[in-house]
């Protein structure tokens, strides 16, 4: 997929997100949709760096390292379906690939500056 | 019910009359009756003639009914009329025993139900007013009104209770209670009629009824009555009153009352198999925490037993229900029984009309099926409920069976999983849950201490063989000093010095000593190996232990704390042994002096292991003592002189080390003092003590004894320290997990992240004491940090297009 294509399916992931208080029940959706949206981050992420380097001719390990991490993360964070128990991990991996993320988008940011 | 219409007997006009009760009066002429007068589809009961008082006259409605209930309806169209006014103006229904119609005698027991004009406020000979009213004859001889509209009638009886089972009739008309002619009338449209709980038509009906049909028609319209019988008729010949009814409520309650149980019981049996299930799912899914896993496999036992408890009572009550249906079969039986009795009553009521119906019956049983099913329909219900009853209880029953074999296999499967879980419980805890993944050294700790369960094994072997190699090392550092003592005797020899001798004299003992005290060192020492891997033990197998061990920990480090006072003995016998040398003087002597100034147990201690020792070599423990005073006073006199403040400069070089030796030295010893205070501070100080003596004592000692004329003691000295410290790496090892420990609680507490600038929060699975879950904030959070990610991805992307 395409830059714009990751970042139309990143919207579309967002669409289906919805905010929650305490005492809703807890939908698959919820983390799946979550999940489904850093997959698309992640190779969105992967695409802006490839772009960056083209750019810049630079190569910043530490970025490729945080991808890294995202991906191993996002790789085991799973897909939930109705009636199973949503565990720590679960939430944990998508929190632990979304920093990761982040640190690799801030540190193209900070080398752009 | 059976309703009598007005229009059934619609050509009948003959008048009628009966004697409401006794006053004096006599019956003087009976009225007459005219159709459809005063309106068309009327018929009236009127006073052509005078009537007399305390009489009721009218046309029959009924004739010769037996009444086999006790509810009447009257419903109808009617209107009145009287010559004097509306308050006179009246019509009503009077039901009696047959036999007093037209008979000037007053009936025993009568029903007379009448309406005033006045009182409803209808008009003086108006007609067409709707009146409804629903009587109850109780066995108390009243009678009831449970319904009416407009209102209440007047309702007259005497004896009501008696016309059930009787044959009535039923008079429309009017009551008369003036003696004057006064032309007053009474009138009912044709659709009006009084409905009564009719056991049969009369006799005469019936067998009109039969005329001029054929046998199959013939049954059929017995067939139809005698079911009409049993639909209508509340009572049947029972006795008197046997109310059929009835035996279909207890007969569907009692093939109701199993069914309802097993239902009862299929829903905690459910539940049980439920309950047990999430137990073991919290278990498996809930707990991934090694340190408290024993205790939870033993609550779950209990749970386990519990269930079984349950599941034991389940099947009693199952047991029980089977003694229902039992029960209920063998009432069923009864009830059935008790039917055909009635039924054979029935056919053999001393009656014209039951002889009939039972000459009838009796050919309806050789008609086709056909016939007989719609005969006993109400019967059959009767039959058929309870075998399908007992049918459906036959599929709760299998389906409750189902039930308690799948507890039972569960629970089964549970026992499976309860007898495999201390194998997965480690295999869990290595692979852990992400709350260990920030408590890795945990892990790593246990895991390459030898891999869990095999390190119990491995690890004491470990000490052993540690120790046989140190007991080697010791024989050659042995043979090594004592040859490094030869020679520096050959070279103390050599200077005139009275005290060099007696060292000489000493020297055997001093080649000894290094032997017990490196033997006593390996005592501890292995003592100390075999309490960590206890409390390994402890913290594997056993329950929530860190109290303990913190405890055990630092009793350790005492323990290891005697071995260095023991360990500086040795130095000071060294130093007993060189003490003339000015060289040993200047680079040995201010370290074990300072050594002992720090406390007076390391004194106490030397003086011990003099005492020790004077048994080994023989030598007099006073002039042992004596010695070790005389060193003691020998150190403060040199301390005094100028001499040592020379060998002091000398050694600032190493003065940094050397008060982290010391500081280590005194921290260490202070535990014992804190330790009565409170863990906390001896934690603190531990690892203080701990990472000094991880990344600089060991330095700080080494270089220590990089002394040349020390070379064999080096070697010797680098060993013990090595084996403390290497002691001190696993209390060390031991106290990081108690610092890990502490840091993890604060993740617990509420230590996070920024994702995209918004506090995230991890969430840990962890004892139940530090329970957590993913709150609602957590997803919101994730939800906004997607949206701050997908921002970021924007501008970087333009930004980069841009260049």
């Amino acid at each position: 997929m395409s830059l714009e294509e990751e970042i139309k399916a990143m919207e579309d992931a967002i669409s289906k997100m919805v905010y929650v208080k305490d005492g809703d029940y807890v939908y698959s959706d919820h983390p799946n949709s979550i999940l489904e949206f850093l997959k698309h981050c992640l190779n969105a992420s992967k695409l802006l760096y490839e772009m960056f380097k083209e750019k810049t001719g630079k190569e910043l390990s530490k970025v490729e390292v945080h991808l890294g991490i995202a991906e191993d993360k996002l790789s085991k964070a799973r897909t939930v379906s109705f009636g199973d128990v949503v565990l720590s991990i679960d939430h944990n991996y998508l929190v632990d690939s979304a920093k990761a993320i982040e640190f690799a988008l801030l540190l193209m940011e900070q080398e752009l500056e | 019910m059976s309703k009598f219409y007005v229009s059934d007997r619609w050509s009948d006009t003959a008048g009628h009359f009966i004697r409401r009760y006794d006053c004096g009066y006599g019956y003087y002429s009976k009225p007459a009756i005219q159709l459809d007068s005063p309106a068309t589809d009327y018929k009236r009961a009127y006073e052509s003639t005078r009537t007399y008082p305390c009489h009721f006259y009218g046309f029959l409605v009924a004739h010769q009914v037996k009444i086999s209930g006790d509810i009447i309806v009257i419903e109808g169209y009617f209107g009145a009329y009287h010559g004097y006014d509306n308050t006179r103006a009246n019509f009503g229904f009077a039901i009696v025993p047959s036999n007093y119609i037209d008979n000037d005698t007053t009936p025993p027991s009568k029903i007379i139900v009448i309406w005033t004009m006045s009182r409803f406020g209808w008009g003086n000979g108006s007609y067409g007013h709707y009146a409804y009213v629903k009587l109850k004859i109780n066995p108390d001889n009243t009678v009831s009104i449970l319904e009416a509209s407009p209102g209440n009638p007047s309702v007259g009886y005497a004896n009501p209770y008696d016309l059930i089972g009787q044959e009535v009739s039923v008079l429309f008309g009017y009551s008369d209670s003036w003696t004057a002619d006064w032309n007053q009338w009474a009138c009912a449209r044709k659709d009006s009629y009084i409905d009564l709980p009719t056991a049969v038509a009369y006799t005469q009906e019936v067998s009109d009824a039969f005329k001029g049909l054929d046998i199959l028609s013939r049954t059929a319209k017995v067939t139809k009555i005698y079911s009409d019988t049993y639909k209508g008729g509340d009572w049947v010949g029972l006795g008197r009153y046997l109310k059929l009814t009835d035996y279909g409520k207890p007969l569907d309650y009692t093939s109701k009352t199993p069914l309802k149980a097993v239902s009862e019981l299929a829903i905690p049996c459910d539940r049980l198999t439920k309950g047990f299930i999430i137990s073991l799912f919290e278990r498996v899914f809930g707990e991934h925490w090694g340190v408290g896993y024993r205790g939870k496999i033993l609550r779950d036992s209990f749970k386990g037993l519990d269930v079984l408890r349950k599941m034991a009572s389940m099947v009693r009550t199952f047991a029980d229900s089977g003694k229902m249906l039992d029960y209920t079969s063998k009432g069923l039986a009864v009830r059935k029984i008790e039917l055909l009795i009635s039924s054979d009553k029935l056919s053999k009521t001393p009656s014209h009309v039951e002889h009939d119906y039972t000459a009838v019956i009796d050919y309806t049983s050789k008609t086709p099926s056909l016939m007989e099913e719609d005969a006993v329909r109400s019967a059959d219900v009767l039959r058929v409920a309870p075998i399908k009853a007992l049918h459906d209880i036959g599929k709760l029953t299998e389906y409750t069976a189902k039930s308690s074999v799948k507890c039972l296999s569960d629970f089964a499967k549970a026992l499976e999983i309860l007898s495999k879980t201390p194998l997965l419980a480690w295999s869990d805890l290595i692979k852990g849950v992400d709350a260990f993944t920030s408590f890795a050294s945990f892990l790593r700790t246990l895991y390459d201490a030898g891999k869990t369960s095999e390190y119990t094994v491995k690890n004491p072997s470990k000490r052993l063989a540690d120790t046989g190699k140190t007991m080697d090392i010791l024989k050659k550092s042995t043979s090594l000093l004592r040859s490094d003592y030869i020679k520096s005797i050959d070279y103390m020899c050599k200077l005139p010095s009275l005290k060099e001798l007696d060292t000489i004299k000493g020297i055997d003992t001093h080649t000894i000593a290094p032997t017990k005290i490196l033997y006593e060192l390996s005592i501890p020492c292995d003592r100390l190996s075999k309490s960590l891997g206890k409390s390994l033990l402890d913290r594997v197998f056993g329950e929530w232990v860190y109290e303990t061990l913190r405890g055990k920990v630092f009793r350790d480090t005492v323990k290891a704390v005697e071995v260095f006072s023991k360990t500086t003995v040795l130095h000071r016998e060294y130093f007993d042994a060189f003490i003339g040398s000015d060289r040993m003087l200047k680079e040995f002597v201010k370290p074990v002096s300072d050594l002992f100034r720090t406390s007076d147990r390391l004194y106490k201690s030397i003086l011990k292991v003099f005492e020790a020792e004077s048994s080994i070599v023989g030598v007099p423990f006073k002039e042992m003592a004596r010695e070790a005073r005389d060193t003691v006073k020998a150190l403060e006199v040199l301390f005094t002189k100028d001499i040592v403040w020379d060998f002091i400069e000398k050694v600032v070089a190493k003065e940094r080390p050397r008060k982290e030796v010391l500081a280590y030295f005194f921290d260490t010893l202070s535990t014992e003092y804190v330790m009565a205070k409170g863990l906390p501070r001896v934690v603190r100080e531990a690892v203080k003590g701990v990472d000094i003596a991880s990344k600089e004592l060991a330095t700080s000692f080494s270089d220590l004894f990089k002394v040349k004329d020390l070379g064999a003691f080096r070697v010797f000295i680098k060993e013990a320290f090595e084996r403390i410290f290497s002691e001190h790496d696993y209390v060390r090892s031991s106290v990081k997990v108690y610092r890990d420990y502490s840091r993890f609680t604060d993740p617990i507490a509420k230590i996070a992240f920024t994702l995209t600038q918004l506090w995230t929060r991890r969430v840990y699975s962890r004892p139940e004491k530090f329970a957590d879950i993913i709150e609602a904030s957590d997803h919101n959070v994730r939800v906004d940090a997607c949206k701050k990610l997908l921002d970021k991805i924007k501008k970087l992307k333009e930004k980069l297009e841009s260049m």
